[in-house]
């Protein structure tokens, strides 16, 4: 079933958007949340938990890529899972991730929404200037959270080429926003 | 990196990835493939040839040469399988037919099957009867087969003397002492599977059994495989020590046997092969004292043209000894009706003969070419062959008498309209495809005089249209035929008077339901047919009666859903006391608590009356019994049991 005809579904209240939802979507939903939280068991309360926040938000969101919708979703849970849990259990390849993306990007956590929207907008416009290939492999890297070996896999590149290009990409953002008025 | 736009999320979502490791399994698995569906293709559909014989003028220095001109044009120049596939396919579909054949025949006995080799287990036995004198011992050989010809003793699975009983159950020959409640058995012997020769085995069902009249002395006919008969004399003085004394090995597997004063006849099916260079592989072998020998060129008769690739093999031994003494083999000749008497044996030659053709109209008929060979101490010698219409449908259909041949033939007129071939000028070359195609069968009669051949007198078409020869009996001056219209169970039973071969008469019944597949006189004038009912699958025993002008049922015993031999050596009859014994298999096990029974009747000369339903091990063709001195014995499978038995005088 089509993306569009699953949204209509939401609209129209019908469960069995769920259930195609999760047919259509299921395992990558769960792909994503098992690479932040490495554990079948979590990864499917997220896939769960994900139908459920979906089915909130939709109407009155009418998202025009729903895979992308419900993977912010699955990755959101996730996240707050891995945070909730100890030290002892956590990614390793989570706390790399972290700590790469700390060298370029501003804390905002305590500040607020404005200022965390301000700087999506930011991070958005940086990658509409980005060319493609580098694009996608920053947004694996930094939103689906996948390893460097797997994305340097399905894009057929060596393992150096894609930690180097994700140095440069990391550079770039971080002077993108310090000429945009955030301090790192 | 939460909040990034959707586009860019989408753009980045990581496909659905075949791994490389398993596209390079799915390449591998189907580069091999490739690899074996070629060479493997080409092993499996390349078109079979045969390698072509040598040219016939090849073997024109062969004392067989005339035998190979005959099979020479029938060697098959195109291979039986067409490719490696079909004889692979036919393989499977055989093997897979032997195995569900195999696995049905696993429940077709409910106790454990006709071929046991456990030591026997005695059934119930009641009071005791009389004490057989001389307990176990060897006595004196009495006759309890039903011989078709006096004197010409025929095989069986039981033998008896006064002191024991001898059954073969399969490679298994067992030895019980006759004593009535008490009756043991004393010893056994099984024939081992062994090479008999090169290449030639024992087989696992031997076939005949006789029993000298000294009672020592038991000859074992078996088949082996590879085409070859094997005869084995052995020693059964003391039953707990059996030895095997002498052997000797026939070409061809075997037919018949009888035992004629003292000589063993042997009579074998042998079916030539295609390598004219190897004697052993188209003439029969005979173990004539030194090893096996062709069977000598003269010593081989044969039509003027081939009508079926094989030959009958006739043997005579001396049956203590086994020591060869003459042989003679009919190449293109049947064996399924084979007549034997005290000193000839019958063969047929069935075929089928066109006698008219007009136009597109032809009319064919069977005959049958019926060749005697006889047999003493002087050897064998041939006789002409004489020729009547019909097929002569088993050994009871024909009867040497007074010096005349008795035969009942079947006939078959075959009326056929087929297109007509014609060359480029309209004349006609011959019959083309059968348009439609119809029989009519019926029955004669002949005698037949020995010293000329000719036939003296006939009785054409006695049978009512259509209907077809079921059974035959010929007593003396008398015949008696049942002929059946099987597609609707009836038939009519004819009583023929022979006494003056020149004015036959006959009477018949009127339709009567079922139809007799043996016929027995019962020696006082009555006439008893065991056969099938009203229905398949049904057993009915009639007795019939000769009255002033027509031949009357007096009494029937039929019982249904139940299948029974119709093997005659099966039945057990004692026309002195009027018993007739069968083996049965039932649908229903209930009826007699099990599904194997042996059935035993009564004549009283009034009516048929069950005496005995016993249920016995093994299938109906190889139970046997016999009554001995108050005690009715019956033998089946592994199993033996002795029932006392009072009959009124």
């Amino acid at each position: 079933m089509d993306d569009e005809r699953i949204v209509a579904l939401y609209f129209e209240r019908a469960e069995q958007a769920i259930s195609e939802t999760q047919r259509k979507y299921g395992n990558y939903c769960r792909a994503i949340a098992r690479n932040i939280l490495c554990d079948d068991g979590e990864a499917e309360e997220c896939e769960n938990d994900t139908y459920l926040r979906a089915w909130n938000a939709i109407p009155p969101a009418r998202p025009r890529f729903l895979r992308a919708f419900l993977s912010k979703i699955t990755r959101h849970l996730a996240l707050d899972r891995y945070a909730a849990k100890t030290a002892a259990k956590r990614n390793a390849s989570l706390c790399t991730i972290s700590e790469e993306l700390a060298t370029c990007l501003p804390d905002v956590s305590q500040g607020d929404s404005g200022e965390q929207l301000a700087l999506s907008d930011a991070i958005n416009r940086f990658l509409s200037e980005l060319p493609h290939r580098t694009r996608v492999i920053f947004v694996r890297r930094y939103f689906y959270l996948l390893s460097m070996h797997e994305i340097a896999r399905d894009l057929r590149l060596g393992e150096s080429h894609v930690k180097v290009l994700l140095h440069r990409t990391r550079n770039a953002l971080r002077h993108f926003l310090e000429k945009d008025g955030f301090c790192l | 990196m939460g909040n990034l736009d959707e586009h860019f999320v989408e753009e980045a979502a990581p496909q659905r990835r075949v791994r490389r490791g398993r596209l390079a399994a799915v390449l591998v698995a189907a580069c091999l493939a490739l690899v074996l569906l070629i060479p493997g293709g080409y092993y499996l559909f390349t078109p079979l040839t045969v390698e072509q014989p040598p040219a016939l003028s090849d073997f024109e220095e062969s004392e067989y040469f005339p035998i190979i001109s005959m099979l020479y044009d029938y060697t098959p120049r195109t291979p039986v399988y067409k490719n490696n596939f079909d004889r692979l396919l036919t393989n499977f579909q055989n093997g897979i037919g032997n195995l569900l054949s195999f696995v049905t025949n696993l429940g077709s006995s409910s106790s454990g099957g006709d071929i046991q080799y456990a030591p026997p287990a005695a059934g119930d036995v009641g009071a005791s009867g009389v004490l057989t004198p001389n307990l176990g011992k060897p006595g004196e050989y009495v006759e309890i087969t039903d011989n078709q010809v006096p004197n010409v003793i025929e095989a069986d699975l039981i033998k008896r003397s006064s002191t024991r009983i001898y059954y073969l159950n399969g490679r298994t020959l067992y030895i019980y002492r006759i004593d009535g409640e008490k009756t043991e058995c004393m010893g056994q012997y099984t024939l081992s599977i062994e090479k008999a020769s090169e290449n030639v085995y024992n087989s696992s069902r031997t076939v005949d059994m006789y029993l000298s009249s000294d009672d020592r002395t038991v000859t074992l006919v078996s088949t082996c495989y590879n085409s070859y008969t094997k005869i084995v004399n052995l020693d059964v003085s003391d039953p707990e020590s059996i030895r095997e004394t002498d052997s000797i090995l026939i070409g061809g597997s075997s037919i018949t046997t009888r035992s004629v004063d003292g000589k063993l006849l042997v009579i074998t099916n042998f079916f030539p092969g295609h390598n004219y260079s190897e004697e052993s592989s188209f003439v029969p072998q005979i173990d004539m004292g030194s090893g096996l020998e062709s069977i000598p060129m003269d010593s081989i008769i044969y039509p003027e043209s081939m009508s079926t690739r094989r030959y009958t093999v006739v043997c005579q031994v001396d049956q203590a000894t086994l020591n060869y003494e003459g042989s003679a083999a009919f190449f293109s000749y049947t064996t399924e009706s084979l007549f034997i008497s005290g000193n000839s044996i019958y063969l047929m030659r069935t075929y089928r003969k066109q006698i008219s053709q007009q136009g597109g109209v032809a009319i064919h008929k069977l005959f049958t070419d019926i060749s005697r060979l006889s047999f003493g101490k002087a050897g064998f010698a041939f006789h002409d062959p004489i020729t009547v219409e019909g097929a002569v449908n088993n050994r009871y259909c024909i009867d040497e008498y007074n010096d005349m041949l008795r035969v009942v033939t079947e006939t078959k007129t075959t009326t056929g309209i087929y297109k007509v071939d014609v060359d480029e000028n309209g004349n006609e070359i011959g019959l083309g495809k059968p348009i439609s195609i119809a029989s009519d069968t019926s029955a004669n009669l002949y005698c037949i005089d020995l010293a000329t051949g000719e036939v003296i007198n006939e009785v054409i078409g006695f049978a009512p249209q259509d209907e077809t020869v079921e059974s035959v009996r010929f007593d003396g001056d008398f015949a008696y035929v049942c002929t059946a219209k099987v597609v609707t169970m009836t038939d009519p039973v004819f009583f023929f008077d022979l006494s003056d071969p020149m004015k036959i008469t006959y009477k018949q019944t009127a339709e009567i339901d079922g139809y007799s597949s043996s016929l027995i006189s019962m020696g006082d004038g009555s006439l008893l047919g065991i056969g099938v009912g009203k229905e398949w699958g049904s057993l009915k025993i009639e007795v019939y009666r000769e009255e002033e002008r027509r031949v009357v049922s007096i009494c029937s015993f039929e019982l249904k859903d139940c299948t029974y031999s119709s093997n005659y050596r099966a039945y057990y009859i004692d026309r002195k006391k009027g018993l007739i014994g069968l083996g049965i298999r039932l649908d229903d096990p209930k009826k007699f608590g099990d599904r194997q029974v042996y059935l035993l009747l009564h004549f009283d000369g009034e009516s048929l009356n069950v005496l005995l339903a016993e249920p016995l091990a093994g299938y109906c063709d190889y139970q046997r019994g016999v009554y001995i001195d108050g005690f009715f014995y019956m033998f089946g499978g592994n199993q033996y049991k002795v029932v006392p038995l009072s009959l009124t005088e």
